[in-house]
This record gives structure tokens, sequence and C-alpha cells, in this order.
């Protein structure tokens, strides 16, 4: 079977051969990434809450409106909410640029709207004030100095007392000090029962045990003194070491003159902070403004400053605006400047005037005083208006033509003079237009029905006023023509006259005409008041014009090349 | 005695007052010059405030709400903002960041979740936990803070914005993170929508009760705006 010796072949055992082959035996590298936790550095900040809730006042309810819209549902219900869901933009404040502390403009940066400030606090303000109004509340807030200075009738007075109030409501500030002319006490003092009745308020009086018995008073955080009643009570306050947490000056032009015994008394009183109120605050050159700084910041002007120097140094000190620019929702005031030749009669009357009363105030020399030149100024005035001797005039003829316009168009037009005798002589020249009169000879128990026959008579198409008697107090805001037949010294006057008709509720634009004769005293005027209005542009740049620049003394001299032969500047007018 | 006390009540001695009056009297007619001098006796309002805040912790913290949020900037990265308010919405606290940006490597591990990482469990429990005054409540108009819940004690509560500020697809679908997914608890303080950490059931109650008891009536979302500008503010200085 196995012949062929296979059986010894399968008795051998198998040769068996191992091969190792040698693994690497290294760990693989591990690279690790630590990711450590991020650290986060922080700052912090804490800030003083206010001690709103700890004062407490006897609130009373006002008795009369003021500035400012009427309140639109602001019953206090707390819900400041409610105020961000309107489409209003709401008032935050802003630091000053000279705040530099990070911690102080932070301050100011986290506080919440003004307008939510008495939500919660079963407080409100009796009428919504205008934004305007908020912004200038937001710029008095922050300041230490600090001068509001908006046109006439945007409200400074409310501006200056709600943020008073807010100070006060907040702990910001403790003790007020308010000084304003004499006449206007009594002013602040109803305005302060309307926007802030919950405040005390004394006004500075009587003989003097009683003043410094009141000016030594701590219930009353807020104390009125007339400039009279300071330089009085000089010692008291200023020697006697009183301390204030804000002084207000209303009318600031008042301490425009830094030599002066009132400017003097004011800088020494001790305080915090100084605000400034004037729609004013350069009447008649930038040494006006520089006295008011004086008061403000000592030494921050100096009246070497050029316009522009200066107008960018205050810039963040003082805010200003007209009705122009903030009451936007108000139609438009429309102003023409109708130059007029006199008559051919007015003209050779005209010159004859002057030459001869330029004669005779020359001749009056060192006698020469400012009302000899003024005398000469008026007759020379109402010759414009008219030739006393033939009653030519052109402006007659012009304002004719105007009104034949207005009434066939069912308009209604006042025409202002300063003279009554003016008025009178337009009254008779104007009956077909159904003339009435309005000035200082009516008596006041007439002048109501006169405005309601102006009104509601459809033939009566033309007021005729004198700036005076209509320059306070009236509302004629269905008019739409106002002509200055003449025009006044202050242009703060006529903007008060013009804006009898222009005001919150007028039927649309009003068209002011102004006449001025060519070649005569009154475009000499004009060109002094314009250049000072240029001044006041420069050094205020983001405001209007001036309202209140009469001519001083010297520039009265001037309109004749006359000099002056006294020393001294006092406004005219 | 009612202005020495309020003088002295506002950390300013008379004394320092008269010195400011001098100082300012005699500085020289340089408008610069006199603009630093007059800013260098400014009061100091953190430092006046802050002995206050730490006079009236207790009072203060019945009455305290706390704003957190996140500004964001591809330059700078992310800056957080904390604002404690009382009941009456004015500023007893604030705290933020310094900007922290992610560096590349964290960018690449954390991947989405590197924004709620950094806002959720970094910049809000920093922010959070400096406060020397603690809130009732803390409100954050950031979904990622709501995060910052695990690492603190208070509530912290989201508020929704309003639907024509929010676009549909942001509410839907919020970013990818826990919180975000998880934070469904919703509630309504007054007029404001508002949404609860998951883990954290109880939140929601305790925020109706204490609002309800606080009686405030604080503008939820106003206050964010602030601390926004504050941030700005803050940036500009350090600029």
């Amino acid at each position: 079977m196995h012949t062929t010796g296979w059986n010894v072949g399968l008795q051998r055992n198998l040769k068996i051969d191992v091969n190792s082959v040698d693994f690497i035996d290294e760990s693989p590298r591990v690279v690790s990434v630590a990711i450590r936790p991020t650290r986060i550095a922080t700052r912090g900040y804490s800030f003083r809450t206010g001690t709103a809730e700890r004062i407490t006042w006897n609130a009373h309810k006002p008795t009369s409106p003021g500035m400012g819209k009427p309140a639109s549902g602001t019953q206090p219900s707390g819900d400041s909410a409610e105020l961000q869901r309107t489409s209003r933009k709401l008032t935050r404040l802003k630091p000053p640029g000279d705040i530099v502390k990070l911690e102080d403009r932070l301050f100011y940066l986290l506080q919440p709207p003004l307008e939510t400030w008495l939500h919660g606090e079963s407080l409100q303000f009796p009428f919504d004030p205008f934004p305007y109004q908020w912004d200038g509340i937001a710029f008095l807030y922050t300041r230490f100095a600090a001068i509001l200075a908006d046109e006439m009738g945007l409200g400074k007075t409310m501006q200056a007392i709600s943020t008073m109030r807010l100070l006060l409501r907040t702990g910001e500030v403790g003790s007020i000090l308010l000084v304003c002319p004499k006449p206007l006490v009594t002013n602040w003092q109803r305005e302060f029962s309307v926007w802030a009745p919950e405040i005390p308020v004394i006004a500075i009086g009587g003989d003097q045990k009683k003043r410094q018995w009141q000016w030594e008073l701590t219930n009353f955080p807020v104390k009125i003194a007339n400039y009279e009643s300071l330089l009085r009570d000089r010692d008291v306050v200023v020697d006697g070491g009183l301390q204030f947490d804000l002084m207000v000056l209303d009318e600031a032009q008042r301490i425009k003159n830094r030599s002066g015994t009132t400017s003097q008394t004011v800088c020494a009183v001790s305080r915090r902070r100084s605000w400034a109120l004037t729609g004013t605050p350069i009447e008649n050159s930038t040494e006006d403004l520089v006295g008011i700084f004086e008061f403000l910041a000592p030494g921050f002007l100096n009246v070497q400053m050029s316009p522009r120097k200066m107008g960018q140094s205050v810039s963040d000190y003082i805010l200003r605006r007209t009705k122009d620019k903030v009451l936007t929702d108000m139609p438009p005031k429309l102003f023409r400047d109708a130059d007029l030749e006199l008559s051919p009669e007015q003209r050779t009357t005209y010159d004859k005037a002057e030459s001869e009363g330029v004669i005779q105030l020359t001749e009056l020399g060192n006698e020469l005083t400012v009302q000899h030149v003024f005398e000469l100024v008026l007759r020379l005035k109402q010759i414009c208006n008219h030739d006393p001797a033939t009653r030519a005039s052109s402006k007659l003829e012009r304002l004719t033509a105007d009104l034949e316009e207005i009434a066939a168009s069912g308009q209604k037009a006042i025409v202002f003079s300063q003279w009554v005798e003016t008025l009178l002589w337009l009254s008779a020249e104007l009956q077909r237009f159904g003339p009435l009169e309005y000035h200082g000879r009516i008596p006041h128990a007439k002048r109501d029905p006169i405005l309601k026959a102006f009104k509601e008579d459809p033939a009566a198409h033309v007021l005729l006023m004198s700036y005076g008697a209509g320059s306070v107090g009236l509302n004629l805001q269905f008019c739409q023509y106002v002509f200055l037949f003449d025009r006044w010294w202050n242009p703060a006057v006529e903007d008060q006259a013009i804006n009898r008709a222009h005001r919150i509720g007028a039927a649309g634009p009003v068209t002011i005409t102004r006449f001025i004769s060519v070649g005569t005293i009154e475009q000499r005027i004009d060109e002094v008041l314009t250049s000072k209005r240029e001044l006041f542009d420069a050094v205020l740049s983001q405001a209007g014009p001036p309202r209140s620049q009469g001519l001083n003394e010297q520039e009265i001299y001037g309109l004749f090349n006359l000099s002056m032969p006294h020393r001294g500047r006092h406004a005219a007018a | 005695m009612a202005v020495q006390h309020s003088v002295l009540f506002c950390g300013i001695s008379p004394i320092l007052i008269t010195e400011i009056v001098v100082s300012l009297k005699s500085s020289s007619q340089d408008p610069d010059q006199n603009t630093a001098v007059l800013s260098s006796y400014r009061p100091h309002f953190a430092s006046i405030f802050q002995s206050e805040s730490s006079m009236n912790r207790e009072g203060e913290t019945a009455s305290t709400f706390g704003f957190v949020t996140i500004t964001e900037s591809t330059e700078l990265g992310y800056i957080g903002g904390l604002l404690l308010l009382n009941r009456l919405a004015r500023p007893i606290e604030f705290h933020c960041t310094v900007p922290v940006k992610a560096n590349r490597a964290q960018e690449i591990l954390y991947g989405p979740t590197l924004r709620s990482y950094l806002c959720g469990e970094r910049i809000g429990p920093a922010l959070l936990e400096k406060t020397k005054v603690a809130p009732q409540l803390v409100f954050t108009d950031q979904w990622e803070l709501l995060d910052a819940r695990a690492f603190v004690t208070m509530p912290i509560l989201f508020v929704v914005p309003p639907p024509n500020e929010t676009p549909a697809a942001e509410l839907a679908v919020p970013p990818m993170s826990s919180s975000a997914e998880s934070a469904s608890l919703q509630l309504e303080l007054g007029s404001f929508a508002l949404r609860a950490h998951h883990d954290f059931a109880s939140d929601a109650e305790m925020a109706t009760l204490i609002w309800q008891q606080s009686d405030v009536a604080l503008d939820l979302r106003e206050p964010f705006e602030r601390i926004h500008e504050a941030i700005r503010e803050a940036h500009r200085s350090a600029a």
C-alpha cells in the first residue's frame, strides 16, 4: 500500500520556522489645548438714588394755567411704560462737555427719561411741556453754569421752575435763591404755584428785621429776592455766609456791567450752581456776555476774545431757541420790508427839519443831552409818517393799496404805530375799511368790546393799535396781516406786537409789513439794529436774532454824527 | 443750617466751596484752563453716592431690579453691561466688562455655542456677582444671558421684544443654545411678555409675586438703551 515510502515521510515531524515581527511600542503623541475660562474684568460705579421719596411737602392743586400744552391723560398712574409706547421721543439727560470724569458722565447718562421722573410719585406736570421745553429742562439739570436764552414767550420761567423742582425732588439741591426784577416777584410766585405747587417758596420782603428772619428760614427751599433787596441785605447774605446750592438770575442782563454794585453783590453770593435767564445775553456788545459769565464762571470769557471765539467757548453753556425753530407746527411769519420813498412834500419838510435840527443840536454844545436828540428823532419820524402841513404820506398810499386787497379777500389787518395821533389820523383816512382803534386813550372798559367787534364784524377790516396797548395779553391769531406803520426803538416790542397775531392757534401764515422811509432817520435806526442782530448771531450762532436790542445813548448821538458830550452809556430803549 | 447740611451731605465742605470761588476768581483769562478748573471741582458723584448706597443697602435691596445686556462689535468683541435700578427707575449701580473677544481656538472649539458660553457663562455671572446690592429680579434682552441663571441666585427673565421689532424667524427659532431651547416658561409682568429659564421653574412664579408686591411700573425695555449708551460713553472715554 505504501510502496512509495510515504509512510516514512508521514512519521517525520514538521519543521516549523517562526519569524517574529517587532511592533512599535511608543504611545501616540497627544497635543493638549488648554481651554482656560475666559477672564472677565469689570468696572463698577455706584450712584446716589436721590431723596425724592424722603422729601415731603404739602402739595396743592394748581390754580391757573401756565405755559405748556394741556395735559393729555396724564393722570399720575405711574405707568412709565405707557409713555415709552407713545410715539413721542423721550428726553434724556446728556452730560455737558465740561464734565470729564466718567463716573459723573455716566450718572447723567443712566438717568431715566425726564418724562418719567415724576411718575410713581403721585405728582405730575400740570400741563404737558413742549418737546423743546423738555430739552431745556435737560439742559439746565446737568449744568452748574448755564444761560437759558430762549426767545421771549417760549417759557423760560416754566423750564427753570420745572428743573428746580426735579433737582429738589431728587435731592440734587436743597436750597435755591432766585433773583429777579422787583415787578416780576409775584409772577414767579404764581408760576411756582402752577409748575411746582408742592415746593415751599418765600419772597424776601418787608422791613430789615423781617427780611433777615426770612433769609435765615430753612424750611423754604426756594427764596425769591429782587435785585434791590439783595443789595440791601448783602451783609446778611454775603457777609453772613449764606450758601445756596443753586442761584438763578432772571433778566440776567442786569449784571452785564461788571463793575456795578449789582454784579459784584450777585457774584459774591456763595453757591454751587449758577444759572442766568435772559432773552438778550447780548444787548449792545459782547461785553454784556462777559459780564454775565463773571457770575457763571469768572474769567471764562474776556473782552479781547473775537465774537467767533467767544461763540465757540460759550456754545455748551447757552441754550437759545426761537419760535420759528421750535414751534414748527405754527404757520410761518412772512416779513416784507416796504422801503418807501418820501413823497415830494414830505421830503422837502424832512430835509429842512433835519438840517435845522442838527444845527440847533450842534449849537447846544456841552448842554446837549440825549433828550434833545430824541426830540429831533421823534419829529423826523413823524414826518416820515406824514407831512404835517400837507398830510401827504407815501406810507398811507401803500397801506391803502394793501388794505384794498386784504378787505377784498375778507381778511383783517392790524396796523401798529407808536403815536396815538397817527392812529387817529389813519382812522379818519381809512374809514372805508371800518377801522377800529385800540390805544391808550381807549378806556379799559371799552377795549374788550372793540376786540370782539374786530373779530366778529365782517366790515371791520383794520385794527389801529399802539405798541404799548397792543403788546401784552392779547390774542388776535385770527388776523393774518400786520403792518408796522412806524418802527419802535426796540425789536422786542415789535415782536410782542407781531406775536399778538402770530401765536399758538394762528389760523395761517402771518404777513408782517415793515414800513421804512429810505434816506431818513428810520433807515439809519434800522441799520444800527440790524448790525446788532448780526453781532448777536455771530456769538450765538445757533440762535435767532436778538429780541431786545435798543439803541444806547452813544448810538443815538451817532444817528446825526454827533459826539457824546458826556461819558457813560445807557440803554435808551 | 439747611444749607450746611445739604453741602455736607454731598460730601463737599464749605471750605472747599470757598477754595473753589477763590481759585476761580484768581484764575487766569485762559478759557481752557478755567474749564479744567471748573471740572476739577465738580463733585464726584460716584464716590459720594457709594457711601449712601452702602448705608442703605438693605433698604435698596427690597426694591432693586437689574438689567443686563451685551453689546457686540466685530472690532471689540462682547461688552457686558449691568444696570441696577430702584423702583423709580433711577440708577443705583452700573457695571460693565472690558471688551471680551474669543481667540481662534475658542472660536473653533466652541463653535456655535461660543456666544452662549461667553455671554451666559462668563460675562453674565461676572457682572452679577459684582453688585453691592442684590437685585430682586434681573431682566435681559439677550437669550444667551438666561444661562447665567445657573450661576446666581436671583431670577433672570428674558424680555420678549414686541412683535414688530423682532423678525418672526428669530422668535420661532431661538439661537442654538440649551437655555434658548428651554426658555419656554412664559409670564407677563404688566404689559411685558417674558420668559424664564426652564430649569428654574419657580422663577416665573417668584417674579410675578415680587412684581406685584413691589408696586412698580418700570419700563422693562428702556433701561437697555441706557446701558448701551453708557457702554458707548465708557468706550469713548477709554479710547
